[in-house]
Order: structure tokens, then C-alpha cells, then sequence
């Protein structure tokens, strides 16, 4: 009997009157599948039930065909993501690492190494005996990734694990997680509330959106919607005079808005997001401006979605 | 421009099994509570009695005379009525509330802590699950809890022993003394150890949690002292901390005797310590449940 990556059964799950999960039933192949929803559809939920973090309140989900709850045979195999900003903030990111990579199994002697080896893996080595207080939102996203896959686990869930990342980094994170998923034959879960992001992870998506699975397949589809709605995206930069005047040359920045109140921050609005993407790291390298931190308000995802479930 | 090394490379080693994760568990839990100067102030000044009683002995035999420290430390009796005597001042002469701060301080951010911080979403991250992780927390809590009962108790024994020539004890006569001080300690870890761990998982904040443990520890001997006016009987002592411990001690110690100037056993307790036991032990187990169940309810944002 074929096992699927995930098989989920009327998956309910309430918080008191609140329903986060609404009757999901979905059978999901093995690779790497973007989980992609707004804020608020129920991504986090799912996958917090999926990693036996949560129960459901009724329904079934297996893993590779395994139940979750409560089953370390399973669970032994995995490596989560979470979506929380807040760790062990008086730890340095090595001690982090390493404490986590023992709370998976992996021996003393060996957790050391091991923490060595997937914090340079996500290039948090310059980094990684300062507090995590310290750290940046990007750096707490690697040094999450980093723990999530100290111990080689075959599946991984990605809990928005691209969000507050730098361009470049998040180029970099893109291209591992491609390649865990390709050259070492790991099935992903990643969920983001941002196609783009998704899309170059992926083509392979599931649909969420108010608790519920609303489409599954390729991404082409939803892709040609997306692009009939306009992009805002915010960047952290001290450089933010010099970086409008870059884009300015560009046709598909439609509007650039300084942040009044944060004078770090800049949002550009663009109808052509993929080369947005493309071209941000690009332009970060050549004119030498440090970009800290790039977040998608992505609003047109919503009405993608709204447009989506019309009639359902 | 590559920003990082994307070569991945397979972790090749073995993975060990469910009692090293807890045990992880408990000492990374251990040195998250344990660390900072104010936890050695606390230490010292939970561990006064202790070190009060050490260090007269110890002064005794290095500056008196042979033959008056051998009287002074007569005065203690035989080493278990000296260890007894020390345990005893600890748990009924309202030195309780010594250790029972330094237990109830150090270990009540332990789960509260960790759902304050949302922690538990790391811990739960991890291929472990809700029992593991009480379970690793408990072996934290006990560890610390130690720190003011079985180090101190089994210091002061080892101490008495190496001053053989003033206190003329024999470390093969009075092994047992040793046992009964390791168990004296163990009933004491197990209830106050568990007590406080079940209020840590109540709350997120553990300074709330610490006071909860305090006055549910303290509250009952009140209790007990204000109804034993009205009430003449000894039953009531079941409701008081106080007096199962030291019941269950003395028990444990085999129930010594040592005559008081009034002629009566100075030590003799009015409550069955095997009752106490029982109680003290269920109390803990029940404690240790009660927490598993709280963490099992608890969502996970």
C-alpha cells in the first residue's frame, strides 16, 4: 500500500470557540510541498499537529503512515522548525545547538561537532558564541533551521522558516533547503504565507486558507492569479535613500514609502514580484547596501484566496 | 557570491535513546536554574544550621583538648542520634522554612519558565514527548533539592567520620547511618521536590508559583497548631509537614532514643512514620501526575 507524506482525515481542531482546522482531509506526496496560506489560515496549526506538538480535537493525520501523536518511532525522524521568535535567549547559539542536538539523541561527545557542523551549514559560525539575545530576526531563523537539522532527520517541517531573512541569506536558505530535499531525498513540509517564496522551494502546494484545505497540486495556477495583484515589500536597511534611488530605475517598482516613524524601514510596492526577488540580492552585492531583514506584506495572497473559495 | 557552506553533510552517528534525552533534559534544566551568585547566597544561607553544626564540631576537635571534645561531642550522643539530631532541627524547629525557600525559589521556574518563554514549543520540537520531559524536569528539581538535604547530611557524616580520633565512629559500624540519611533525604526530595514542581506547571510565572508551594507547605502546620488548642488528638499531626517528616525520619532512623532532661524520648513522634511515608510518597506521585496531565493540556501556540 502506497504511504504518502501526509494523509490527514477530517483533521478538526478548535481553540475553545475558535476552529483553526476545519475537516482537512488531503493525501500529500512525498518531496517538498509548500504549505501556503495568510496569516491566520491555519499553517501553524497544521503543522504544529503534524510534529505531535498539539492533538487534534478530532480526525486522523499520518506521517509516512505512522500515527504522530505520542510515537517517538516516528518523531525520532523528524526535525521542526518552529514558528516562535523567542529560544534560549541567555544560551550562545553554539550552546543552543548543541543542547538541542542531545535533547534528539545525539551523544555528548558527538553534539558538539554535530551543532559545529549545521550552524556553518547556515553560516551562523562568526555568530554562534553570542547570546541569542543578541540576535537578529534572520539569525534566529537559521539558527532555528540549524537545530531542526542537526540530527539528519528524513522529514522536516518549516515553520516560515524564510521570514525576516535577509535577500541573501534567504537565497542561500532556499538553495539548502532545495537541496535537502532533491539530493538527499528528505520530504519538507514549509509553510509560508508567501507564493514566491514558496515557488522556489516548490512547484508541489497545499492550500489553506480559514482552517481549511482548499487546493493541492502545482503552483502554475495560482501563480497567474497572484500576478493580477500588486506586492508591497518591507526592507530594514540603514541605507534606505540610496536603495529607493536604485530601484527607481526599475519599471516594475510601481511605488517606494519611507517608514515615518522607523527610519530603517522602506516599503516598495511592485507588480512584478519574481523579478523583485531576482533582482534585490543583486543590487544588495553591487551597491554595497546592507539589507537586514525583507518581509512580504504580500496583502494580494487574501484576495487571491478570498477569490479562491468564492462559492465554496 | 555564496554567503555560506550549503554542502550538507549526514550526521553518521548513533542516536541514543530515550533516558539520554531526559537526562539532557535535566541538566540543561539544572544549570539554567543553578547558575548566578544569588543562588550560592541562597545556598548558604539555606545550608546555616548545617554549617553552624559542622563547623562547631570541627572547631571542637582542632582547638579543645582531647578529652573535653570527646565530652562535647558525647553530648550529641551516638552518630545517629547526632545525624537524627541535625535532620530533626532542620524539619521541626521552624528551620523548615529554610529549605523549603531555597526549594521552592530555585525550582519553581522550572516549567514556568519554559511556558513563559514558550520554551516547551523547543522541547516539543525535539523527538521527545510530554512525559519525557516531566520527567527530566523532575530529575532537575531533585537534583537541586539535594543540594540542601542529602550533600549537606551525607557532608556532615563524612565529616564526623574523618575526625574519627576526636568522635571515635568507624565508617563500616555506622553504614547504616549513612543509608538512613540517604533515605531521610530521598522522602524529603521526593514530596517537597514534587510539591513544587506541580505548582511550576500551574502558572508562567514562577515567582507566583514559589509563593503558592510556600504557603501550601506552610499552611496545613498552621492549621495544625491553631485546631490541636481546640482538638486533643493526634491524628491532626497527619495534616502537618512538619510532623510527617520528622515522623518518617525517625522511623527511618530506626527510631532512636535519647532521654530528655524530663526523662521522656526526646525524639519520639506522636504519628506512625509508615503512615507518613505512605502519605509523603503519594503526595509526591500524585504531584508527578497531576504535572504530566497539566502538561499534556497544555496547548502550544
Amino acid at each position: 500500500m502506497k504511504s504518502y507524506f501526509i494523509e490527514t482525515y477530517d483533521l478538526n481542531k478548535w481553540y475553545k470557540e475558535v476552529m483553526a482546522l476545519n475537516k482537512v482531509t488531503v493525501k500529500i506526496d512525498r518531496g517538498v510541498v509548500g504549505l501556503l496560506g495568510p496569516n491566520g489560515a491555519g499553517k501553524s496549526t497544521f503543522l504544529n499537529i503534524a510534529t505531535s506538538q498539539i492533538r487534534q480535537s478530532s480526525g486522523e493525520i499520518y506521517i509516512e503512515g505512522h500515527e504522530v501523536w505520542n510515537n517517538p518511532t516516528i518523531l525520532k525522524r523528524f526535525g521542526f522548525c518552529p514558528e516562535q521568535e523567542k529560544l534560549f535567549e541567555w544560551m550562545t547559539g553554539r550552546k543552543f545547538i548543541r543542547d538541542l542536538a542531545k535533547l534528539s539523541g545525539i551523544s555528548r561527545e558527538e553534539a558538539e561537532k554535530a551543532a559545529l557542523t549545521a550552524i556553518d551549514l547556515v553560516g551562523m559560525k562568526d555568530s554562534m558564541d553570542r547570546a541569542i539575545s543578541g540576535y537578529s530576526k534572520g539569525m534566529r531563523q537559521r539558527i532555528k533551521i540549524a537545530q531542526a537539522i542537526v540530527h539528519d532527520p528524513d522529514i522536516l517541517f518549516l515553520d516560515e522558516p524564510l521570514q525576516s531573512t535577509d535577500p541573501l541569506v534567504r537565497r542561500e536558505l532556499v538553495i539548502l533547503i532545495q537541496s535537502l530535499g532533491r539530493d538527499f531525498g528528505k520530504d519538507i513540509l514549509i509553510s509560508s504565507h508567501i507564493l514566491h517564496e514558496v515557488e522556489r522551494v516548490t512547484s508541489n502546494i497545499l492550500l489553506i486558507f480559514a482552517g481549511r484545505a482548499i487546493a493541492k497540486g502545482d503552483i502554475s495556477e495560482i501563480r497567474e492569479l497572484m500576478d493580477k495583484y500588486p506586492h508591497t515589500i518591507r526592507i530594514r536597511t540603514p541605507e534606505r535613500k540610496k536603495l529607493a534611488i536604485e530601484l527607481l530605475d526599475y519599471d516594475f517598482v510601481q511605488n517606494i514609502e519611507m517608514d515615518v516613524l522607523n527610519k530603517e524601514y522602506i516599503s516598495i510596492r511592485t507588480a512584478e514580484p519574481d523579478a523583485f526577488y531576482c533582482l534585490i540580492p543583486e543590487i544588495a552585492i553591487e551597491s554595497k547596501i546592507e539589507i537586514s531583514e525583507m518581509t512580504s506584506l504580500d496583502a494580494g495572497l487574501e484576495a487571491v484566496f478570498e477569490y479562491l473559495t468564492k462559492g465554496m | 557570491m555564496s554567503v555560506f557552506d550549503k554542502s550538507y553533510r549526514r550526521y553518521k552517528g548513533e542516536l541514543k535513546g530515550r533516558w539520554f534525552k531526559i537526562w539532557s533534559i535535566a541538566t540543561t534544566t539544572f544549570r539554567v536554574q543553578f547558575s548566578g551568585k544569588k543562588i550560592i547566597f541562597l545556598l548558604i544561607l539555606c545550608n546555616l544550621p548545617m554549617i553552624a553544626f559542622t563547623l562547631m564540631i570541627v572547631f571542637t576537635a582542632i582547638f579543645f583538648p582531647q578529652d573535653l571534645t570527646e565530652m562535647l561531642l558525647g553530648m550529641f550522643g551516638t552518630l545517629d542520634i547526632a545525624m537524627y539530631t541535625v535532620i530533626n532541627f532542620t524539619f521541626n524547629a521552624g528551620l523548615i522554612f529554610l529549605p523549603i525557600v531555597f526549594i521552592s525559589a530555585l525550582n519553581s521556574g522550572t516549567i514556568a519558565n519554559d511556558k513563559k518563554h514558550n520554551s516547551l514549543a523547543l522541547y516539543m520540537a525535539k523527538p521527545i514527548d510530554r512525559i519525557d520531559y516531566v520527567l527530566g524536569k523532575t530529575i532537575s528539581v531533585y537534583m537541586i533539592s539535594s543540594f540542601v538535604t542529602l550533600i549537606p547530611w551525607l557532608m556532615f557524616l563524612v565529616l564526623y567520620t574523618l575526625l574519627a580520633g576526636s568522635t571515635q565512629i568507624q565508617f563500616l559500624d555506622t553504614l547504616w547511618v549513612y543509608l538512613s540519611t540517604t533515605g531521610s533525604a530521598l522522602v524529603v526530595i521526593l514530596f517537597l521536590g514534587s510539591i513544587v514542581l506541580l505548582f511550576s506547571s500551574f502558572s508562567n510565572q514562577s515567582v507566583l508559583a514559589g509563593i503558592l508551594t510556600i504557603m501550601i507547605l506552610f499552611l496545613p502546620d498552621i492549621l495544625v497548631t491553631t485546631i490541636s488548642d481546640v482538638l486533643d488528638v493526634s491524628w491532626i499531626n497527619y495534616l502537618s509537614i512538619s510532623s510527617l517528616l520528622t515522623s518518617a525520619i525517625y522511623l527511618v532512623f530506626g527510631k532512636p532514643e535519647f532521654e530528655s532532661l524530663f526523662g521522656s524520648n526526646f525524639f519520639e513522634s506522636d504519628i506512625s512514620g509508615g503512615i507518613s511515608i505512605v502519605i509523603l510518597l503519594a503526595v509526591a506521585v500524585i504531584c508527578i501526575l497531576f504535572t504530566i496531565n497539566n502538561l499534556y493540556k497544555e496547548e502550544i501556540d
